[in-house]
């Protein structure tokens, strides 16, 4: 290597475990895994450079010095709200109007849990809230929904309530008032305040910085969650960056974000809770990254961890997106790539249930700790991990990079008491754990795929994570897929950082104004350069040099419906002779047609737009992935063999076991049944399948002929 | 279904209950049913349920999304189910549960009623919204398709059912509080073939489209439900195609075998007994003073559970439940106790439910009564008697009493229907769903969840006060929770909710009010929990509200509003806002559980630090005296003591205390009494202070002494009933003539004679059987 060579790191750390990967300016990948360290996470952080500089036979400053770009995946925000350990938060609020989110419009037992909990009605309750009501202060004023001034604020009032929350020992401060998305001033008014009273340091969350949408519940969650990480989030990023500095690194620290861009540390000082979740959303940025040089627009892309199954799409090249997530039964906006999970993870639990008869696997789950009960932590219920082991798909002494060593007698005891009430083989059993596990993951697949209208055989799957390629094959074949692909060998498994390093900085801005047909080209032209001007402003930065990218949407309904399509809106044709209502409605009505049927569209309503939408994109340098230029002669590859049960047999055959402990061959084709084996994955070919790999180091699944 | 004159079930006259073996038998001329059955294994059974499931919720979703009226969405006033060929329930969505025992009886009549003429034919769908056939009200519209083999054979149903804004009568919305009868409301329509062979018949649509004010959003929703069902069916034979129709169908009788031996092992856990509940209702129509009863009981046998609403009053102005929302409200209390881990799968259970109806009553109405407000009242007061009778039932098993639901808050739905133009002329019209904030009640060991939504709604919530404001010309100075709204008890009710808003971008707004609930509450605490507060609605005129705006004072609280109040009945309409007045509405909350002066006092502390129960509340209501943030525990000693002299001072009757038991293998059966053995004997005895009541096959109430208490005195919000009704309303509570623990409460007239609540078939089995279960 020469001084002139230009690393990018990415580093994505998770509750657990802390994932790096850099990449080189030749596309070479390099990863590798620690153990997290929380509650100080930077250290993590430090231990993670150190293992790759240590890999890459370099030490830490000689490695820094390479280094372009350091992107970073922060689970701190994540952790201080599952752990509840933030700041204090005080609210202020519309007069009437604080108790929005205890109420939680009455959702607060139900959001985002599962129909049986939602059953047990006795069990259910609402979550402890962030912001009790001895923190809550309403203040005089009211803006209406035009946007209008309806009572001036009450300065003296507001200066009260900021003083008796500081008595109260407010920390930070969150500021949700009504139609403050319509109209900021008194939100900026009452940040004002603020700061005059308890001091220009105090930090100050309004609700419309976090949210540009209609909704004062989920604005208001979204706000008091922001002030309650932002101490700790903030302090945590100066720590990292502190240390870089120390180490003598110059270069930019950019931090990944449930939106699936990256900012720098000032941008996001101003709304921490944007990295809420930001490991899950790295894995799709590494995917949307991919997808683009292997040729495959639209994915969709699997996590499994030990818990959940995480899915998202990509849709041509681009991840699809939520307005808002659920935290802890908690509704909050916050504009997020859109992964949703499911509780089938292999330490899902698999149990019969006596009143309805069924065989069911999760949504409990052993966790890391008991785990499952071949770990031989004291976990005695059945898991898809120990089925996964029983049936001979994992080698118990090569699973997870050898960290640990797993107990088949465990696994085996743990499922015959099942395989008794159920009256099969222990195989059998361990067979109908993985199949329904891989019926839930395809379910849910199925479910965001087929009902937005998405054809899956237009996808490929792309399986990451330690255990998703084992069920990826599979999964794939049984939602209709083209193909399951288990990316980049060793990289698959740290692909969440590989995905921080590659991602954008991004920034999406909306007008939440509503538009009645006929539409005004100029109004809208108007909309459009003032939020060009907003993500062009708040894109500004030294650290990248590509020029910002805009692209604009709307937001489009039937009048009267409240479901909402996305349309792209070329800036174009504002400025072009075209009835811009017409084309609207049309666009509008064949992809509603497209999604629900011809027969559920309603020619002759009128259609109007409730959100535009620009979206500001500066790409980061990225060197591409290397290509193997050579045949490999397969010197990487070990040939073992073991016995394992095939449930499309329904018997034990031997199997060919191929691992793969360096780069991945290129140009290999394996039929199934064989198992191929990495340090931290393993991938499952069942057979009728076949796997093959590509210069790049991909492995993809095809089926049948 | 057993009753005592001859009466035709025929869903015209009467409501339909149908005699299913006899349908599927007639129909069976005309169609065929596939009857292949597979069995499957145990992991082949959970992928294609699981499959179905998500194809329910599926259907659901896009009912949800395609849906044209903010009833539908926040409410989520629809449901999506798929049934077997014969009509029972196989899975039914997580949306409102009210449509549990709809699709199942629609079905039969069409295969009773359709099946020779139009035909039942593949690609076909039905479409109804008859209150006799199967729906609450006229609102809620079903459509029906069935699903047939490649063969031709009636394989399955998939079904849906929406509530519609507008289907005609005389007032937008169609909730006709004014009504006499169903002349006046929306045309009931049987079910009618509305897709043949896949295609739409216009005549037909015109048909439905042409009885509404607002046709262009009604032909939304009825889009949205057909496109819904056509998916639903198409993945449904997809499933068959791909399993094979005889696995599908194996699948669908297994899951309909497990609930319903699920069910019975459940029951078996519960002593043979009857239980009964009654409460009383305000008002039956627009001007109306009366008082009208519901009564409820359910009896458990080892065939099942027998539901009766003997007693209850003749069918009266709008207070009327069809037999199809009674039923509705039977299932839907089941789906979240006795079945909660059938996943919505009610079918298996409900075989083995039988109803004891008495028509042309409140709770079974029989036609031409008016059913529009069914939907907010029917299904609450027919909820409330499942709640009562359910709740004592389960209380008397020790295993199944943690499962006990009460009456949840936003009974009598206090629904805010306005209508009126707006400042650019057009009109609007709709109703305000705040009722979804709702609030659970007492369970019989933890208190009820304070805006907790409405259980039977799981995914309803109400909308952003920004989002209604952005719909509707109102600018809202309020939305809270409502504190000492919950029923007082040991275990406190949840709280409901108030609002207080105005006009704003418009000059006037027609207010209805379509429920009742106002002056005697609907919610009806459990075993000495007190009723929670009434709903209520009413200005507040001429306020000057728009001048103190403009000052910057934003009054947010009642008594910072001044100006005359104007308190509204439960049935009105034509009552108008103008710019300067203010309106007010709050719910009625969850009800409680147990005497509330046997509640911890560290718990009434918490609550009045937290803003749900005053310190005045506190007092009266739990006899807890609040000082400087602590409990004074003398006092409150000394206060709980005074008013068990006081009930017992005021009380009526000749019981007096006899003996005291020793009470610990006392088997309970109310939250402060059970049953003990005494030697050769059983008798019902208190189980604070062992006092003896009565022999357990008889009734433990002729051991109580009783006292008629006013309504106001029961809840910090109640009002006089007089303000309202004409008739003495009171709350009767039985005292433990020992300790005066109040044992049990029914809502009743002064000098009525009291209910029997509580009947022990074999109370000797309490000590062998019931504990099985244990």
């Amino acid at each position: 290597m020469t001084a002139t060579d230009e690393l990018i790191i990415g580093i994505d750390i998770g509750g657990t475990f802390t994932d790096v990967c850099a990449m080189l300016p030749d596309g070479q990948l390099w990863s590798t895994k620690v153990s997290s360290t929380p509650p100080n996470f930077e250290r993590g952080f430090l231990d993670g450079i150190e293992a790759l500089a240590a890999g890459m036979e370099t030490d830490v400053a000689g490695l820094l010095s390479r280094v372009s770009r350091i992107a970073h995946g922060t689970t701190v925000a994540t952790n201080a709200l599952l752990t509840r350990q933030g700041d204090r938060v005080g609210l202020i609020a519309t007069a009437g109007h604080g108790e929005a989110s205890l109420i939680m419009r009455g959702g607060g037992r139900t959001a985002g849990v599962t129909a049986d909990e939602m059953l047990r009605v006795r069990d259910s309750g609402k979550p402890e809230p962030f912001v009790p009501r001895d923190r809550i202060r309403e203040i005089p004023e009211r803006i209406d929904r035009n946007g209008e001034v309806v009572a001036p604020l009450d300065r003296v009032a507001t200066r009260q309530a900021v003083q008796s929350l500081l008595e109260a020992g407010t920390e930070a401060f969150a500021v949700s008032l009504l139609w403050s998305v319509r109209n900021p001033e008194h939100e900026d008014q009452v940040r004002s305040i603020i700061h005059e009273v308890a001091g220009a340091s105090t930090y100050v969350t309004l609700s419309s910085d976090i949210s540009d949408r209609v909704g004062e519940y989920e604005r208001t969650v979204g706000a008091i969650m922001n002030a309650f990480v932002a101490d700790r989030t903030n302090q945590y990023l100066a720590r990292v960056d502190q240390g870089l500095r120390d180490e003598r690194f110059g270069g930019p620290l950019m931090v990944m974000q449930c939106s699936g861009g990256v900012a720098n540390v000032e941008r996001i000082a101003a709304a921490p809770i944007t990295t809420l979740q930001s490991g899950p959303v790295g894995g799709v940025i590494g995917s949307t990254y991919l997808s683009a040089e292997i040729g495959r627009n639209n994915l969709i892309t699997t996590d499994m961890g030990g818990t959940s199954f995480d899915v998202a799409l990509i849709i041509e090249g681009v991840p699809d997106r939520a307005s808002g997530t659920v935290l802890d039964r908690f509704d909050l906006y916050l504009p997020t790539v859109d992964v949703r999970s499911i509780g089938a993870g292999g330490g899902s639990i698999a149990h019969f249930d006596e009143p309805t008869g069924r065989l069911r696997v999760g949504p409990q789950s052993a966790g890391a700790r008991p785990g499952p009960a071949c770990y031989g932590h004291g976990g005695t219920q059945p898991t898809v991990t120990d089925a996964s082991l029983v049936l001979g798909f994992i080698d118990p002494a090569y699973f997870a990079g050898e960290r640990l060593t797993l107990d088949v007698d465990a696994a085996q005891s743990a499922i015959e008491p099942l395989a008794a009430r159920l009256d099969l083989s222990i195989d059998e059993s361990a067979a109908g754990i993985i199949a329904i596990a891989e019926h839930l993951m395809a379910d849910l697949i199925r479910g965001m795929t087929v009902e937005r209208g998405y054809d899956p055989r237009q996808f490929d799957l792309l399986a990451f994570g330690g255990a998703g390629p084992q069920h990826a094959g599979n999964c794939a074949e049984e939602v209709g897929a083209r193909s399951a692909i288990v990316p980049l060998g060793a990289v698959a498994s740290t692909w969440s950082a590989l995905g921080v390093a590659a991602a954008d900085l991004t920034v999406a801005v909306e007008s939440a104004e509503r538009l009645e047909p006929p539409f005004s080209a100029d109004e809208i032209e108007a909309i459009t350069r003032r939020l060009a001007e907003e993500a062009t402003e708040r894109l500004a930065t030294d650290a990248v040099k590509s020029p910002v990218q805009l692209s604009f949407e709307v937001d489009v309904q039937y009048q009267g419906q409240i479901h909402q399509l996305s349309l792209p809106l070329d800036p174009n044709i504002l400025r072009a002779e075209v009835d811009l209502s017409a084309h609207l409605a049309d666009a509008f009505t064949a992809q509603y047609a497209r999604l629900y049927g011809e027969a559920a569209t309603l020619p002759g309503t009128p259609v109007e737009i409730v959100v535009v939408r620009a979206r500001g994109v500066r790409r980061t340098s990225k060197p591409g992935f290397a290509r193997s230029t050579r045949r490999d002669d397969g010197s990487g590859v070990e040939a073992l063999s073991r016995q394992a049960y095939w449930p499309s047999e329904r018997r034990r055959l031997d199997t060919p076991v191929y691992r793969v402990a360096g780069q991945v061959p290129t140009g290999h084709t394996w039929s199934g049944p064989v198992i191929v084996e990495m340090p931290h994955t393993t991938l499952v070919v069942h057979p009728g399948q076949t796997a093959a790999t590509d210069d790049l180091g991909n492995i993809a699944v095809t089926f049948g002929d | 279904v057993s009753t005592t004159e001859s009466i035709s079930w025929d869903g015209v006259g009467h409501p339909y209950i149908p005699d299913r073996a006899a349908v599927v038998r007639a129909s069976a001329q005309n169609l065929t049913f596939f009857e292949g059955v597979e069995e499957v294994d145990p992991i082949l059974y959970e992928v294609i349920r699981h499959s179905l499931v998500q194809l329910t919720d599926d259907h659901g979703k896009v009912i949800e999304a395609l849906s044209g009226s903010p009833i539908t969405l926040y409410t989520n006033d629809f449901n999506a189910g798929v049934l077997s060929a014969t009509g029972e329930i196989i899975t039914l969505g997580p949306y409102v549960q009210l449509f549990s025992a709809m699709m199942d009886t629609v079905i039969c009549w069409i295969l009773e009623n359709r099946s020779a003429s139009p035909g039942i034919h593949p690609g076909d769908m039905f479409l109804t919204n008859d209150p006799w056939v199967g729906t609450l009200h006229q609102m809620d519209v079903g459509i029906l398709a069935p699903v047939f083999t490649d063969a031709g054979e009636l394989i399955s149903w998939v079904g849906n059912f929406a509530h519609h804004y507008d289907v005609g009568g005389t007032i937008p919305g169609s909730f006709i509080p004014n009504a006499t009868d169903v002349f006046d409301e929306g045309v009931p329509l049987p079910p009618i073939k509305i897709v043949s062979g896949g295609k739409l018949m216009q005549d037909v649509e015109d048909l439905f489209l042409r009885h509404s004010r607002r046709p262009d959003i009604v032909r939304m929703d009825l889009h949205a439900q057909l496109a819904a069902a056509e998916t639903a069916r198409r993945k449904l034979e997809g499933l068959c195609g791909r399993y094979g129709n005889k696995t599908i169908n194996g699948v669908m009788h297994r899951i309909l075998d497990a609930g319903e031996k699920a069910f019975m092992e459940r029951l078996g856990q519960i002593p043979s007994g009857s239980w009964s509940a009654q409460a009383l209702l305000d008002g039956a129509v627009e001007g109306d003073r009366g008082v009208y009863r519901v009564c409820g009981t359910v009896s458990k046998s080892d065939d099942g559970l027998t539901f009766s609403n003997a007693g209850t009053d003749p069918q009266a102005g709008i207070l009327n439940a069809t037999y199809a929302t009674w039923r509705g409200s039977v299932a839907t209390v089941l789906n979240s106790t006795l079945a909660y881990d059938q996943l919505f799968a009610i079918g298996g259970a409900m075989r083995r439910v039988r109803f004891e109806a008495t028509p042309r009553t409140l709770s079974c109405a029989s036609w031409p009564g008016s059913v529009s407000c069914g939907g907010l009242i029917g299904v609450h007061h027919t909820l409330l008697m499942t709640h009562l009778t359910l709740g004592k039932m389960m209380s008397a098993s020790d295993s199944l009493r943690r499962d006990v639901l009460g009456q949840q808050a936003a009974c009598m739905f206090p629904v805010i229907p306005i209508a009126g133009k707006d400042a650019n002329g057009r009109d609007f019209g709709t109703g305000i769903l705040d009722g979804m904030i709702g609030g659970l009640g007492a369970f019989t060991f933890r208190d009820g969840i304070d805006t907790g939504g409405l259980y039977f709604i799981p995914k309803g919530r109400a909308a952003n006060v920004e989002e209604a404001e952005d719909m509707f010309p109102i600018l809202y100075l309020a939305r809270r929770e409502k504190p000492d709204s919950g029923g007082a008890g040991q275990y406190r009710g949840g709280n409901s909710f108030e609002v207080m808003f105005i006009a704003h971008g418009t000059n006037e707004i027609m207010h209805t009010t379509a429920s009742g609930g106002v002056g005697v509450t609907a919610g009806m605490g459990l075993y000495g929990g007190m009723p929670s507060c009434p709903n209520y609605y009413g200005f507040v005129r001429a306020t000057g509200i728009r001048e103190a705006l403009s000052a910057g004072r934003v009054p947010s609280h009642l008594d910072e509003i001044e100006g005359a109040v104007e308190s509204l009945p439960g049935k009105s309409s034509g009552a108008v806002q103008g710019p300067e007045d203010v309106y007010v509405m709050h719910a009625t909350a969850g009800a409680g559980y147990g005497d509330p002066i046997r509640r911890d006092p560290a718990a009434v502390l918490l609550d009045v630090a937290l803003g749900r129960v005053t310190l005045a509340g506190a007092e009266r209501m739990y006899g807890v005296r609040i000082a400087g943030g602590e409990v004074e525990a003398d006092r409150t000693r000394r206060l709980r003591a005074q008013i068990a002299v006081a009930r017992l001072e005021r009380a009526e009757g000749d019981a007096h205390p006899g003996s005291r038991h020793a009470v610990e293998d006392v088997h309970q059966i109310g939250a402060h009494f059970g049953v003990v053995a005494i030697g050769d004997s059983l008798r019902f005895a208190c189980t604070e202070c062992g006092s003896d009541l009565a022999d357990a096959s008889g009734n433990y109430k002729d051991g109580c002494r009783f006292s008629d208490r006013p309504l106001e005195e029961t809840n910090m919000l109640a009002v006089a009933p007089e303000q309202w009704v004409d008739a003495p309303v009171v709350l009767r509570e039985f005292y433990c003539p020992g300790c005066a623990t109040i044992l049990d409460s029914e809502m009743t007239l002064r000098g009525a004679p009291s209910l029997r609540d509580t009947t022990l078939h074999d109370p000797a089995g309490l000590f062998t059987t019931a504990r099985a279960g244990v």
